[in-house]
């Protein structure tokens, strides 16, 4: 027995040797044209690759890989180079734990970023703040990226609890024609439920009755019975805010039951694709990114660089982590070389980035406020007429306070 | 209405996919834990040939049938005939880690993202009203058509054709069988064969209805306990069991907690194992030879 | 099976140890391990001082479902729910009383032995996969109410555990957590190593063994089924505990049914039923994943296809733990003791070790008897329609079933093979008809020739084939088939139509009963329908030679008597050859022309039969009194093994 405990020790030190050697940056792909040289800022990435929600969030990860391999390219920033270190955690808390860890502690990222559920956050943020290293939530933005913010928590994604709520019942009660019935479906987490609470509070304040709300198992794949309730409920309206096939999935299922009543749900990156292929009219998506449908000068770009470097996904998902990328090129370029942890974060906290049209306005962190000054949310629907995607309502901005 | 057409189109989803696990555990005594991977696999395969042939859903169909029992077959040779022998939890935690296999070959395959079937192959899912409050889509009535239709093929099968019969008394005494100088192996392989091509029947259903994802093989999972609810060894225990395990969990979904719609059915399960653990038609003599 | 090969690999490393010059050159390399361990934290990065700890807290586990699955024999399906339990039991007890650890670490491994309790009862009347099964469902039910406790609590991103504090010491460095770690590892691996030195360890082994036997031994089944389940799950949730501690956070996502089958996999991998295996399991199981991420990172992969690096690490493991079920069913442990092996034989200090077969060395009995020449080793083999030489049948390797049986069946003969319960005959039959491979017994030596051909390793359905045919003992029949239907599925392999229809007819003169019942199920036939409906079966597929085992099993004596005159007619008509196993050895020497005795596997007695019907020592001494007064329940016990 001693034989074997002594044998099985020497095998694992050897395995955890062989695994200590795993710090060689993988190489950059790509002819250079004029490459930059020399020490590169190194950014990591925890992203939900795989796993449930991966459409969501693996985007993410591939646009801020593509922007900076063309910004590598065109001589990176600050005359170095960026180097995205990522790790999967497929939505997992545990895996997410040990990324951060590794990240963090083992490769010494300046800036932690995480695309994934929000499950996930509570451990990642343990980590940052043991190690003072901030982090950039391009996933659905917490609570503690609001004014007063936690001060290594930033959020630049286009989503977030509260607002989002905000701008859909302003535009419920703005585009309907009778009185709302209105029902919330969303996937059972803490930070929809937050959501669902302020949106159930404002909609009573705007004369709006919330006949049911549908909080789904997150691993729920038939969502018949779901769409069953909510048009038992009698809702005339539904607002849906998950990650995205918890929205198109209660919609699909309320259309196999023959409803019929409007549809609002937040247009994650799938938005473009499904609601050109479902072509339903009744159908809106509410939007913090442009949706492709636009053509902006910006979204040219993205498509010309998501065509160079072949993306595994759609260049319609791909906004979200343009500006993801927008914002950390100006962090990066703000904080200077060679921009450790403590530059990055006071980069971050007084930041104010151009989007080139993909938002309704810049986007701006202040020393207290990590999420933006003003939210802008644009509404789309399909419009079968035009036989295209059309604008519902422009760009709206919300100005974001800190809560009492 | 809705409530019970609910309850109905879930339970012929889990009968289908209950069938297979029947005829899986019937013919080898394994039970197959990788049932909902296949499942899935065989929609992503009928993907793949819907992307070939667009809009042939006549052609598609078929064609994923035949190489998802061609795969049932394949699999029983290579991965439960050598298990033959050894603890039957073993061939069991085969199928676990052919699951697992799966379910990291689609995503290498077919990549993470959402598919949908039914525009491929051209499929719209109409919305039937069948009483005030009670609508049902075209593809939830091809459900119930085809589980009941393909229970009633069942029957037949097992009663009025000699590979039926044999497969019946390879269910009850392969070695006999053997004796008789009949290749069992032979037709537990065809078992799986069916078995898989039933899951095969059930996927394109239930993804075309519904989308076509990695997390679909959970209702695999999820059809396991009406197997068992019904008797492992019992194809018409699994029809009432599938009934009852649907009606539980749209129950618990629409009356009590949306979030026990995964442990209703294994809720169900307890109480069964408690109560009558051989199942609703199955024998106590089946406890034994588990 | 899996025990003794565990035994073997004890004795085997045992004794090379001592084929080493001296302990000396071992103890250097204990300090050496031991200097290596102290120093680990100092010399390696963060990231592999995590994966070390995390190994050390997936071994505690991996000892933990060993007890179970290896040595217990009970399959659960419900770890991850119990290492769930332990945590969850930390978290709340925190968030709702901000207990101590030196509280909450107790009562989780309390809560776990309750819960280990609760799913252990099911396994007094549930077995195998219906228990797997029903600890599945435990699976889903802690999740759920693991999940309610977070929503209702508003606890987004899991309950948050604070440093643990014991004193004035806080434990928060992740070198100290290293050495907390491989101690509690080292506890647990200490308590497992005692705990199969206790009786109930030795019990467990017992019990998954054989079921029957350790009950018929006297091991109070239900018992020690149940302490396997408390004894395992308190030391999960112990380590489920010690997780949430190391983690800072319990959430209920980490416990996804890919944990349990993670932790199935560590016991697998590194080889059921063996300490060093769980641990080695839990490393592998732990570390491949970050292997994985080497071998791609070091292969230039385009970043884009980063986004496939889970699935890969996700197919591997399936495929690893798929083949060593397949392959190395023993694990890396097997693995290394084989590796190891073959490196011993090239070190010039090494002595093979050779495991002495069991079983007595000697040759087969000399046979003085030769009265009839047919049946002696003095003709030709091709004589012979049947011939056992020398057969020597082995259960687990170990107890000798038939030890160095030699017997012959002339063509045309009817030859009885007699003895008592437990004699060794139904085994021969086995051996003969090629079903042991399909049990845990297995020819070790001794050929079987049948027409001439070898027909060892022949699989049943061959041997059916190629003419000897066995009517069973029991289960002879398929119950929920109707007798006409037990006769189609027979596939008719007489080479003329002649021949088939005289088999028909046959079938139809000889057992007229089949012809009334035909639309009934064969289940509801009576004992003596049966046998005819078996016999029936067997000669439809036109057999040259007949075997029958124990025909006369549960019937009554006018039938038995009248069912052995019917073979013998049957013999003549359809110039069947018929060899008889059994225990009422005056109904079978009647008709038999030749007859073998064997008393516990090897032959004792043969001679003509009528010689042997008039030998009134044979009677007392081999046939009749020992077998008529074993009580039933000692025969069903028997017949079970």
């Amino acid at each position: 027995m001693r034989r074997f405990l002594l044998v099985g020790l020497v095998i694992l030190s050897l395995m955890l040797s062989a695994v200590g050697c795993q710090t060689t940056p993988a190489p950059q792909t790509g002819a250079p044209t004029k490459p930059a040289q020399g020490e590169p800022y190194r950014i990591g990435v925890t992203a939900a690759l795989t796993g449930p929600f991966a459409d969501t969030y693996a985007p993410v990860y591939e646009a801020i890989n593509v922007y900076f391999q063309q910004l590598n390219e065109q001589g990176g920033i600050n005359g170095h180079p960026v180097q995205i270190l990522v790790e999967d955690d497929a939505a997992d808390a545990t895996k997410a734990t040990s990324n951060a860890t590794k990240l963090v502690q083992q490769e010494k990222v300046a800036l932690l970023t995480a695309a994934t559920l929000s499950a996930t956050y509570g451990s990642i943020m343990n980590i940052s703040r043991s190690a003072g290293t901030p982090v950039l939530i391009a996933s659905v933005c917490p609570t503690q990226a609001y004014p007063p913010a936690d001060p290594l928590v930033f959020c630049p994604a286009s989503f977030g609890a509260l607002y989002d709520g905000t701008a859909a019942i302003r535009f419920i009660k703005e585009t309907a024609k009778e009185p709302v019935k209105l029902a919330l479906v969303g996937i059972e987490s803490p930070i929809v439920r937050t959501n669902f609470d302020h949106v159930t509070k404002i909609a009573s304040e705007s004369g709006i009755q919330v006949v049911t709300r549908q909080l789904m198992p997150p691993t729920a794949t038939d969502f018949t019975p779901f769409a069953t309730q909510v048009q038992q409920a009698g809702a005339n309206w539904v607002f849906a805010w998950s990650p995205w096939s918890s929205q198109i999935g209660p919609f699909d299922a309320l259309q196999k039951l023959g409803w019929k009543g409007d549809y609002l749900l937040w247009a994650h990156q799938p938005a473009d694709e499904e609601l050109s292929r479902r072509k339903v009219d009744a159908l809106y998506a509410i939007a913090g990114n442009a949706l492709f449908a636009e053509e902006l000068p910006v979204h040219k770009q993205i498509r010309a660089a998501a065509q160079k470097y072949k993306t595994s996904y759609p260049v319609e998902y791909m906004a979200e982590g343009w500006v993801t990328a927008q914002v950390l090129e100006q962090t990066l370029r703000n904080a200077g070389w060679p921009g450790g942890a403590k530059a990055m974060q006071a980069a971050l906290a007084k930041l104010s980035v151009d989007t080139q049209g993909l938002r309704g306005g810049p986007l701006v962190f202040t020393a207290d406020n990590h999420f933006r000054t003003k939210a802008w949310y644009k509404f789309y629907r399909w419009n079968s007429q035009q036989n295209k995607i059309v604008t519902a309502r422009d760009w709206v901005g919300i100005d974001v306070v800190p809560s009492k | 209405m809705q409530f019970w057409i609910n309850v109905v189109v879930l339970a012929s989803t889990y009968a289908l996919l209950a069938a297979g696990y029947v005829l899986i555990y019937r013919a080898s005594r394994v039970l197959n834990l990788a049932h909902g991977e296949l499942m899935m696999l065989a929609a992503y395969l009928a993907f793949s040939i819907a992307t070939v042939l667009p809009k042939q859903s006549l052609a598609v169909i078929p064609l994923t049938l035949l190489l998802a029992a061609l795969i049932g077959v394949g699999i029983y040779y290579l991965f439960i005939r050598p298990m033959a022998g050894r603890p039957l939890f073993s061939a069991v935690l085969v199928t676990v880690a052919m699951g697992i296999v799966i379910q990291g070959l689609v995503v290498l395959v077919w990549t993470p993202r959402v598919q949908y079937l039914a525009v491929l192959l051209d499929i719209v899912n109409q919305s039937h009203q069948l009483a005030p409050g009670g609508a049902i889509s075209t593809l939830d009535i091809a459900s119930i058509v085809v589980a009941l239709a393909l229970f009633a093929a069942l029957a037949a099968f097992f009663r009025y054709t000699r590979i039926g019969l044999l497969m019946r008394a390879a269910a009850e005494n392969p070695l006999l069988l053997a004796q008789r100088g009949i290749d069992f192996h032979r037709l537990y392989a065809i078992a799986w064969g069916l078995a898989i091509g039933t899951a095969a029947v059930a996927g394109v259903l239930y993804t075309t209805t519904n989308r076509l994802e990695g997390t679909v093989a959970l209702i695999g999972l999820k059809a396991f306990p009406v197997a068992l609810v019904g008797g492992l060894g019992s194809l018409a225990g699994a029809l009432p069991a599938a009934l009852l395990v649907a009606l539980a969990e749209v129950t618990a979904i629409q009356y009590v907690d949306p979030l026990l719609s995964n442990v209703a059915p294994f809720v169900v399960l307890l109480a069964a194992l408690l109560l009558r653990p051989w199942g609703l038609f199955g024998t106590p003599e089946e406890l034994e030879r588990v | 099976m899996a025990m003794d090969r565990h035994k073997k690999i004890g004795q085997k490393a045992h004794a090379s140890s001592q084929a080493w010059p001296g302990l000396r050159r071992q103890g250097i390399l204990q300090w050496l391990a031991l200097a290596l361990l102290l120093a680990f934290p100092f010399i390696v990065n963060p990231f592999l001082l995590d994966l070390a700890n995390l190994i050390a807290l997936a071994s505690i586990g991996a000892l933990a479902l060993n007890i179970l699955i290896g040595w217990a024999g009970l399959i659960s399906l419900g770890h991850a729910a119990l290492l769930g339990a332990g945590a969850f039991t930390v978290g709340i007890m925190i968030e709702e009383f901000g207990a101590p650890i030196w509280i909450t670490v107790p009562a989780a491994a309390g809560m776990g032995a309750a819960i280990g309790f609760v799913v252990g009862l099911p396994s007094v009347r549930l077995k195998g996969l219906y228990l797997a099964v029903s600890t599945l469902a435990l699976h889903f039910i802690v999740v759920f109410l693991g999940g309610e406790y977070q929503t209702h609590h508003n606890l987004s991103t899991g309950i948050v555990i604070p440093d643990p504090a014991l004193g004035p010491f806080v434990l928060s460095d992740r070198r100290a957590w290293f050495y907390v770690l491989v101690l509690a590892a080292a506890a647990a691996t200490v308590f497992s190593v005692n705990l199969l030195r206790t009786r109930t360890g030795r019990a467990w082994l017992a019990l998954r063994d054989r079921d029957i036997a350790a009950s018929a031994i006297g091991v109070n089944l239900t018992a020690y089924k149940l302490a396997a389940f408390v004894v395992s799950a308190a030391m999960t949730s112990f380590a489920g505990a010690l997780t949430a501690y190391y983690q800072h956070f319990v959430a209920v996502e980490a416990f996804s049914f890919f944990l349990t089958i993670q932790y199935v996999a560590m016991v697998l991998v590194g080889g059921p039923g063996s300490i060093a295996g769980a641990i080695v399991g839990a490393a592998f199981v732990i570390a491949l994943p970050q292997g994985v991420n080497l071998a791609i990172s070091s292969l230039s992969v385009p970043p884009q296809l980063k986004i496939y690096t889970f699935a890969v690490n996700y197919a591997l493991f399936g495929l690893l733990m798929g083949g060593f079920l397949l392959f190395e069913p023993g694990g890396l442990v097997r693995l290394a003791v084989r590796l190891w092996g073959r490196l011993e034989a090239l070190l010039p200090t090494a002595t093979a070790v050779e495991l002495r077969r069991p079983g007595r060395a000697q040759g087969p009995l000399q046979l003085k008897d030769d009265a009839m020449a047919a049946f002696t080793t003095a003709s030709s083999t091709t004589d012979c329609l049947l011939d056992v030489a020398g057969l020597t049948v082995s259960y687990s390797g170990l107890a000798l079933a038939v030890d160095h049986l030699s017997i012959r069946v002339p063509a045309g003969s009817i030859v009885a093979l007699l003895g008592a319960n437990g004699a060794g005959k139904t085994t021969t039959l086995r051996a003969i008809s090629g079903f042991l491979p399909t049990e845990t017994a297995r020819i070790t030596s001794g050929t079987i020739r049948f027409d001439g051909q070898l027909l060892d390793g022949l699989a049943p359905d061959r041997i059916a084939r190629s003419g000897a045919v066995l009517v069973p003992e029991r289960d002879k029949i398929f119950a929920t088939l109707t007798v006409e239907q037990n006769l189609s599925i027979v596939p008719t392999s007489a080479p003329s139509g002649n021949r088939r229809a005289a088999l028909r007819e046959a079938i139809a003169t000889y057992f007229p009963i089949l012809q009334e019942r035909q639309r009934q199920l064969a289940g509801y036939l009576s004992g003596g329908e049966r046998q005819q409906l078996a016999m029936a079966s067997a000669l439809l597929r036109d057999p040259r030679l007949l075997l029958v085992d124990e025909l006369s099993l549960g019937l009554a004596p006018a039938l038995v008597q009248e069912l052995m005159r019917l073979l013998e007619v049957l013999r003549r008509e359809l110039a069947l050859t018929i060899l008889l196993v059994e225990q009422n050895a005056a109904a079978a020497l009647n008709i038999a022309d030749y007859a073998y005795i064997l008393s516990t596997g090897r032959l004792v007695k043969q001679g003509p039969a009528k010689e042997l019907l008039a030998d009134a020592a044979v009677q007392e001494l081999y046939l009749g009194v020992s077998a008529s007064r074993r009580s039933y329940r000692q025969t069903a016990v028997e017949q079970r093994q």
